[in-house]
């Protein structure tokens, strides 16, 4: 295999270069997937464990993420979307196959009134340092109704379905399903008016 | 955004990325996705727009012994996901959007016959979709019901979506001639999907998948008009199939920039002897374009 070295300097850096670990990857580089993967592993976890709730899952799911991110390295297009946001598509891409699979959750340890509410996004001014694309999701999930703001954060964030949802929330699937569509179109609209 | 089928596909695409979209919705959503260059733009203008929601949590290290199962299983080649064939560019990756269907029938007769030549008679036809500012819902459940309806034929695997997904997918030459240029949904009052109709961005020739039109006797036909804005008039494409999954490829006279929606009329057998629909017009089909391929 084409297992060249990747200079430290790459991955030394805060901010590592995973678009050339990427592309490496899309050499057969081995090397590359290793740094990747260590560079990346803990947030795609981190991700995979929110969606799919239990420790095993999460695991077993990380480890067909990046057989994924492998394979598929050589669909990577650096200029239409970040390192993370592509690995973490294929993370969630996943994650949700893997749900589908799954007939119910009831094995799955459900939480919905702590974690969700958790990584809510705060509807405080945004401090400085936050970029714009962060303010703008903030300002257009707040003007979202609240149930409407809970179906979408929740849906992303831990994968729940429409129908998952509606139980959870004790609310009609119609309503739910129709507050996700309607919020999807208020985002794009707010989010291409502040733009 | 500017038309209630652009607010649904970008609906769909957030929908996809925010995971509620589910089942068959999704298989064929990620079909149409591996190929098409709009939809894929859509779903990544969600991907990036929500990653907001992912910076927020906190990393967890993974447990040592995952990393060397991965090494292990990429040194002996297994690769669940192997890399596609240039078929697309788009980034995202799933168990479905790289399946292969079975590849198309390599020909198809075009009927040219039934495509009258263009007229400049008006015709009414039914409501139209205009009227945006309140009926953003009602387009979006239409559509969804749409949507479902088209899905439904995947799950079983008829004919007719076939036609469709090989249309978007399967023809075996380079994806920049491939594009979908326009997909119609021919729907009944009732919004039951009739004919599915789509256009290739290098070519006038129109194909039409027969989903479920209503029966008709052997004396009549059902024809296919393009109506042009400003009561310019219409222009005959053809006569459509009428067995479900039946497909025929018609030949459009004008451009479908040229166009304001498909509409479909009951005619004699044959088609319309006058130069617009002699019969009502029963069914009608937005234009939606459906890629930015020049």
């Amino acid at each position: 295999m084409n297992d060249v070295e990747i200079p430290d300097a790459v991955l030394l850096r805060g901010d590592p270069d995973l678009s050339a670990l990427i592309s490496a990857c899309a050499e057969g580089n081995h090397q590359a997937l290793e740094k990747l993967y260590k560079a990346t592993s803990p947030y795609v976890f981190a991700v995979l464990r929110r969606i799919l709730r239990t420790e095993a899952l999460a695991e077993e799911a990380l480890q067909e993420t990046f057989i994924k991110i492998w394979g598929n390295a050589n669909q990577y297009t650096a200029s239409r979307s970040a390192p993370k946001t592509w690995l973490v598509s294929i993370a969630r891409n996943h994650a949700i196959d893997v749900l589908r699979r799954r007939r119910t959750r009831e094995d799955v340890e459900l939480n919905l009134d702590n974690d969700a509410i958790d990584i809510m996004p705060s509807y405080e001014p945004s401090i400085e340092t936050e970029i714009e694309t962060t303010q703008l999701l903030d300002r257009c999930l707040e003007e979202l109704s609240e149930p409407a703001r809970e179906c979408v954060v929740r849906a992303y964030c831990e994968g729940f379905s429409a129908d998952e949802l509606s139980d959870k929330l004790e609310r009609p699937l119609g309503t739910v399903k129709s507050w996700i569509r309607r919020s999807l179109i208020s985002l794009r609209e707010c989010l291409d008016g502040y733009a | 955004m500017d038309t209630p089928d652009e607010q649904w596909w970008d609906a769909q695409a957030g929908e996809f990325v925010l995971g509620t979209l589910r089942g068959a919705e999704r298989d064929v959503f990620q079909k149409i996705l591996a190929t098409d260059s709009d939809v894929q733009r859509r779903v990544e203008y969600w991907q990036q727009r929500f990653a907001h929601l992912d910076e927020q949590i906190e990393s967890v290290l993974p447990p040592d012994y995952i990393l060397p199962l991965i090494i292990e299983r990429v040194r002996n080649g297994d690769s669940h996901d192997a890399p596609v064939a240039n078929n697309t560019a788009f980034n995202t990756v799933s168990d479905t959007a790289s399946q292969q269907a079975p590849s198309t029938p390599a020909s198809k007769v075009v009927d040219t016959a039934n495509a009258a030549p263009e007229h400049s008679s008006n015709v009414e036809v039914m409501p139209q979709r205009e009227e945006r500012s309140h009926k953003r819902s009602r387009s979006s459940r239409r559509a969804i019901r749409t949507w479902k309806t088209v899905s439904a034929f995947a799950v079983a695997a008829t004919v007719a979506l076939a036609a469709l997904l090989v249309q978007t997918l399967n023809q075996p030459i380079p994806v920049t001639d491939t594009s979908l240029k326009v997909v119609s949904v021919v729907q009944s009052e009732e919004m039951d999907a009739l004919w599915v109709l789509t256009t290739q961005s290098d070519s006038a020739v129109l194909q039409a998948v027969a989903l479920a039109p209503p029966p008709i006797d052997s004396t009549q036909s059902y024809q296919l008009w393009m109506v042009k804005p400003d009561d310019a008039g219409v222009s005959s494409v053809g006569l459509l199939p009428l067995d479900v999954g039946e497909t025929k490829q018609l030949t459009l006279q004008i451009p479908t920039e040229q166009a304001q929606l498909f509409a479909v009329s009951l005619e004699p057998a044959g088609g319309s002897q006058e130069p617009g629909p002699s019969g009502p017009v029963l069914f009608t089909g937005a234009i939606t374009a459906v890629t930015d391929n020049p």
